[in-house]
């Protein structure tokens, strides 16, 4: 057994969720995955849910596919191993990790994070997700992908009494990732890189049909009836403008306010990916090439990420009266986005 | 003001509110998300400690990390508000 294993990773261009993260550091470089990654990740879709760790309602909002995305992904294998059978090929759980980092699979799967953080006085457990990409058994250390042990996505490292612990102290039910009853029983994913052969190609057919639904705020979901019950309450497509303005307003106007960023930090990404597909189809002759859409594209970036930062700054100042120009940077954006994305679906 | 005299005030806002940086080792010239770790809250935290200090006004596209390499463009933003 080597001393150390490092696999290969690159910082994710889109950070908003765990599973994106993860799949992003992966794959963000594999030209074959662009195919796939640049065909979907269009829709957007927001609905309100109490958040699993507070209870708190949040406004939770992701691209399509979302949580699912690994397992949807042909250049990923995603294989759900129990914790059972963790412990009966293995012994424990950093054993198992070690095996498979060096049979060069990555490790995913939901972990006390709290209690990874501080072994005494933590009477609360954060169940999250951990990406774990490699070891060193000198130093007994993992090195991780997350967003809590940095404050932001960031890749860093933790020891293996800490992956240990947050590991064996959650049970099924506070396993967020297998909740839903997805597969009844909590344990880690291995994710291998499938890339050798291509399995996808661009989908200008699907392209397009994404796009007229996000531009017409169709339900995205309806196609897939047949794998998820379905939540009622889901908005779709470019109404999710509208679905921000009220979570911000909400949020800004109440007697405690809440700066819970990830709903407008979601959308930002949407629109930073849009824009490196819009470069990608243009690249690849799918759409004409077209600077000026470019430029025009990017303002619509900058109008996201505005009025991220500026709900930022709110929560820094208190001038709970600014928040009222995050709706003009979201009307400006949902403006000039639905005029190029018109024009790119008449391309198609 | 002279940009001496900025530098040395923003250097004080820097050790407040980016606690792990040697601010002695500090390079005003480096990449400064890259080498000390400024991501986009950081620097908004920088930004409107500085707007206090310096009595100036950012926009709020001048909230955004891509617009500065480094804590000398953040320097010479401020520069410019104090012309």
């Amino acid at each position: 057994m080597a001393n150390k294993v490092v696999l290969p990773v690159k910082y994710p261009a889109i950070t908003s969720w765990q599973w994106h993260a993860t799949l992003f550091s992966i794959l963000g470089d594999d030209e074959n995955a662009k195919k796939w990654i640049y065909s979907n990740y269009i829709q957007l879709r927001c609905y309100n849910i109490p958040e699993y760790t507070s209870g708190d309602e949040i406004l939770l909002c992701d691209m399509m596919p979302g949580s699912s995305s690994m397992k949807e992904c042909p250049y990923l294998i995603f294989s759900l191993i129990t914790k059972p059978q963790i412990e009966n090929y293995c012994g424990d759980v950093i054993d198992f990790i070690i095996k498979t980092i060096d049979i060069g699979g990555y490790v995913y799967g939901a972990f006390d994070e709290a209690r990874m953080i501080s072994n005494v006085g933590v009477d609360y457990k954060f169940s999250h997700e951990l990406f774990i990409y490699g070891y060193n058994t000198d130093e007994e250390i993992f090195y991780v992908g997350d967003f809590t042990f940095k404050d932001k996505y960031a890749y860093t490292t933790v020891s293996f009494d800490a992956v240990k612990r947050g590991f064996d102290v959650l049970t099924p039910r506070e396993d967020h990732v297998f909740k839903d009853d997805y597969k009844g029983t909590r344990g880690l994913y291995v994710i291998q890189k499938n890339v050798d052969n291509k399995y996808y190609d661009i989908d200008p057919v699907l392209i397009k049909r994404t796009l007229e639904e996000y531009l017409e705020c169709k339900d995205t979901k309806d196609h897939f009836r047949m794998m998820r019950n379905r939540f009622s309450d889901t908005v779709f497509g470019v109404n999710v403008y509208n679905a921000l303005k009220d979570r911000v307003h909400k949020q800004l106007e109440a007697e405690e306010p809440d700066f819970d960023i990830r709903a407008l930090h979601i959308a930002y990404d949407h629109k930073v990916l849009m824009l490196e597909r819009l470069k990608y189809l243009m690249a690849n002759e799918v759409i004409p090439f077209d600077q000026t859409m470019l430029d025009e594209y990017a303002q619509v970036v900058d109008d996201m990420l505005t009025a991220r930062n500026l709900l930022v700054r709110i929560s820094i100042t208190g001038e709970i009266e600014a928040g009222a120009r995050i709706a003009g940077y979201l009307d400006s954006a949902k403006e000039k986005e639905v005029a190029i994305l018109g024009k790119v679906v008449k391309q198609l | 003001m002279e940009k001496k005299e900025i530098k040395e005030k923003l250097l004080e806002i820097i050790e407040e509110e980016l606690p792990t940086v040697e601010i002695d080792k500090l390079d005003t010239h480096a990449a400064f998300a890259d080498e000390y770790g400024v991501d986009s809250v950081s620097l908004i935290k920088m930004i409107v400690d500085a707007e206090q200090t310096f009595d100036i006004k950012f926009d709020d596209r001048e909230l955004a990390l891509n617009k500065y390499a480094s804590f000398d463009d953040v320097i010479d933003t401020i520069e410019e508000k104090l012309q």
